[in-house]
């Protein structure tokens, strides 16, 4: 409804009072709402009373004589309908598929034996008047009563009715006389109660069940050996669909004694809000993809392999504990705080090292960092004043994943030591699927936090410059530095020393690296064929 | 905080967690404008292959012929605005409808929130510590209580959802409730 024609202001007060009356109707037509819904709501409940009251009074004229069509006139309902309320005799069974199984009409034939034929106190009952809710409740009634008597004979009673094929034959059997006593408890025959069987949800990966109290990874594990019976395969698969839940309820179990909680959703601020579905946010994680030009051709060159990469960089890592708040004065940075920085980069000019900020960048101008990676470039270049020009942090620990990440650690040597893959494989896509999933994921549902994510992989990629940082102190040639955990030299590395110590030890641990292959350097720096 | 309830200072916790739910609809709902042939095409083939599209273009008024029905879905036909925007109202309706049952089916178990209340000084902080205040408190809000938010959602009932967030929700925040009506965040996953 548009005016094209600028209203008075005579008009505009009138238009506002308008509006307000309005709006007070809108509240008040709200509140009439809710007060109506309770209304009805007790309004049901009396319905269902006074309904269930007129039927057992319905059923009483019927049992003495009251034709339907009388009752008819009475209620308002036709004589068919008070047929099916008060049914007069039981129904004649409708028409049955050939083939199925009897209806279940069991007890309306069922007569109880006594010991010395005496009579039960009752009135008799002609049983075919009665429906069958009330035949079940009368039976169970003159039962417990014969039961509380002592003349109840539940063998000769079974006898009976699997003789009658009443009784399923799958059935427990009757329990032994004895255990009616004369405190007999209220309900004597309720049916067993059938387990109940929980199906998995439709088109939903077969996982382990929830894991409840305290649990360990190796129990875990035997659980799904228990479950897939001793199949690896499926088992693997099973712990491997598990994997999220069980990584979180790990964490909590972790974080049982600390200090701060830390926030699960917190609000985020914008460069860490993904544009879309399938596009990155704004944080640049510095992933270090570097060749040495320098390197002479001809040279062998070693592959090191980091082991654990993401699993090591997340048991030391600052960890913003709270929300991001934007903070005042973002030039200084605040080692106590923790979070993504907007920072102005320098153009790398070294040539026999990689730029500590990551290559590959397209754009140019500020980028958004997280913490490990400005305290990479402070440390790699101490003296260069990095600029900052706005920064979100928060108050920082760098312990906040440590328990987590030594209780995964542990588990994996041990795993490794033993040999035991399913186990291995379990820890890894443990790890994993929590750097994955912690950010904005749907797979996830118990944290959402990005910039932890994202610190932790900035933090293995900082890792392992550090480690080419340390094989050229160690007069190493560094070659290539590529991916989450590649680390390429020449030179003989095995002995190198670092403070005393070997610079470069082997083995599997998080420490340790691990040798995959050597190869030649060609004419361009790539690689030319497999040596040795 | 003696003015709650008038979004005097902020928004309130059931408007937040509409914001949320709104937003997850939108993901899922077609983003091509209605009258156009992209539009009407994908509007179309989602009413033709979901159940209860048929009774929902019916609903509208539409009682199209199975002949020009395939016209429209060829695109050979274009059909007129007034059918472009019954299509469009009832391709609404049906998927607010599922994507709401969705919702219902997804959050069933129950979801940890985060809420941040709003820094009155009504409200104490929780955790004061050298790092600084950190005032987010985490409730466990379960699947009746998300179920009841979905359907005051789908009927597009904002007070009932502000209702359901004082009455269920505020009560295990803290005390008094009414300081967490308002609040500045509430964080969930769907």
């Amino acid at each position: 409804m548009t005016r094209h024609k600028p209203l008075t202001a005579c008009q505009l007060a009138e238009l506002r009072g308008q509006i307000q009356l309005d709006s007070g109707r809108i509240a008040e037509i709200g509140d009439r709402q809710r007060k109506l819904r309770a209304e009805l709501s007790e309004l049901a409940g009396e319905l269902r009373e006074v309904t269930n009251r007129r039927d057992a009074q319905l059923q009483d004229a019927r049992r003495n004589g009251v034709t339907a069509e009388e009752l008819a006139a009475d209620t308002g309902l036709t004589a068919g309908r008070i047929r099916q309320i008060a049914p007069g005799r039981p129904a004649a069974p409708r028409g049955r598929r050939p083939g199925a199984a009897p209806a279940a009409r069991r007890r309306t034939e069922v007569t109880v034996t006594v010991d010395d034929a005496e009579p039960a106190e009752a009135a008799p009952v002609d049983v075919h008047q009665l429906a069958d809710a009330q035949l079940l409740a009368l039976a169970d009634a003159q039962l417990l009563e014969l039961a509380r008597g002592g003349r109840l004979d539940v063998e000769t009673l079974v006898d009976q009715a699997t003789a009658a094929g009443l009784v399923d034959q799958a059935a427990p059997p009757a329990p032994a006389a004895g255990w009616i006593t004369p405190a007999a408890p209220e309900s004597p025959l309720a049916p067993p109660k059938r387990p109940v069987v929980k199906r998995p949800p439709v088109g939903g990966k077969a996982r382990l069940p929830k894991a409840a109290g305290a649990w360990t990874i190796a129990g875990r594990v035997d659980q799904a050996l228990q479950l897939a019976a001793g199949d690896m395969e499926a088992a693997g698969e099973l712990l491997a669909n598990s994997a999220v839940e069980d990584v979180m309820s790990l964490l909590d179990q972790a974080r049982a004694g600390a200090r701060y909680d830390y926030t699960a959703h917190p609000a985020l601020p914008a460069p860490l809000i993904r544009p879309g579905r399938k596009q990155a946010d704004a944080i640049w994680e510095a992933r270090p993809h570097w060749r040495n030009p320098t390197t002479p051709a001809g040279t062998v060159v070693d592959v090191l392999d980091v082991n654990g990469a993401y699993l090591a960089a997340l048991r030391r890592v600052h960890l913003p504990i709270g929300k991001l708040v934007q903070d005042d004065d973002p030039t200084i940075y605040d080692p106590k705080r923790a979070g993504i920085y907007l920072v102005d980069p320098p153009s790398w000019v070294a040539q026999d090292a990689p730029n500590p900020l990551g290559e590959g960048r397209t754009e140019s101008g500020p980028m958004w960092i997280t913490t490990p990676t400005l305290r990479l470039f402070m440390r790699a270049a101490p003296g260069f004043p990095l600029r900052i020009l706005e920064s979100w942090t928060s108050g920082a620990s760098e312990s906040l994943l440590t328990k987590f990440g030594d209780t995964l650690a542990a588990a994996r040597m041990a795993a490794i030591e033993a040999g035991d893959d399913v186990t291995k494989h379990y820890v890894q896509d443990l790890y994993s699927r929590f750097v994955s999933t912690a950010g904005d994921s749907a797979a996830n549902r118990d944290i959402r936090r990005p910039e932890w994510v994202h610190a932790i992989r900035s933090q293995a990629f900082a890792n392992l410059w550090l480690k080419g940082a340390r094989a050229a102190t160690c007069r190493l040639h560094v070659h290539a530095i590529l991916g989450t955990d590649e680390l390429h030299v020449a030179g003989d590395w095995r002995s190198a020393l670092w403070n005393g110590r070997p610079a470069f030890p082997e083995g599997r641990s998080l420490s340790t690296i691990k040798f995959k292959r050597s190869y030649v350097v060609g004419e361009r720096g790539e690689e030319v064929k497999a040596h040795g | 905080m003696a003015e709650w309830g008038h979004g005097k200072y902020g928004p309130t916790g059931g408007e937040l967690i509409r914001d949320a739910f709104d937003a997850y609809a939108r993901s899922r709902l077609i983003r091509s404008d209605p009258n156009s042939r992209r539009g009407v095409s994908a509007r179309l083939n989602y009413l033709t292959s979901h159940r209860g599209g048929v009774e929902a273009l019916q609903a509208q008024g539409l009682a199209a012929r199975p002949r020009t029905l395939r016209g429209w879905l060829a695109g050979l036909v274009v059909p007129r605005r007034s059918s472009r925007e019954a299509i469009d109202r009832a391709y609404r309706e049906l998927r607010i409808r599922n994507v709401a049952r969705e919702l219902r089916r997804r959050l069933a178990d129950g979801r940890r929130i985060t809420v941040e209340p709003l820094p009155a000084d009504a409200v104490p902080h929780t955790k004061q510590t050298r790092q600084g205040q950190f005032d987010d408190r985490e409730v466990f809000v379960d699947g009746g209580t998300w179920a009841r938010f979905v359907d005051a959602w789908e009927d597009d009932d904002d007070r009932y959802m502000d209702d359901i967030w004082m009455d269920d929700v505020c009560g295990d925040l803290g005390s008094p409730p009414e300081a967490y009506y308002e609040v500045a965040h509430v964080g969930f996953t769907i």
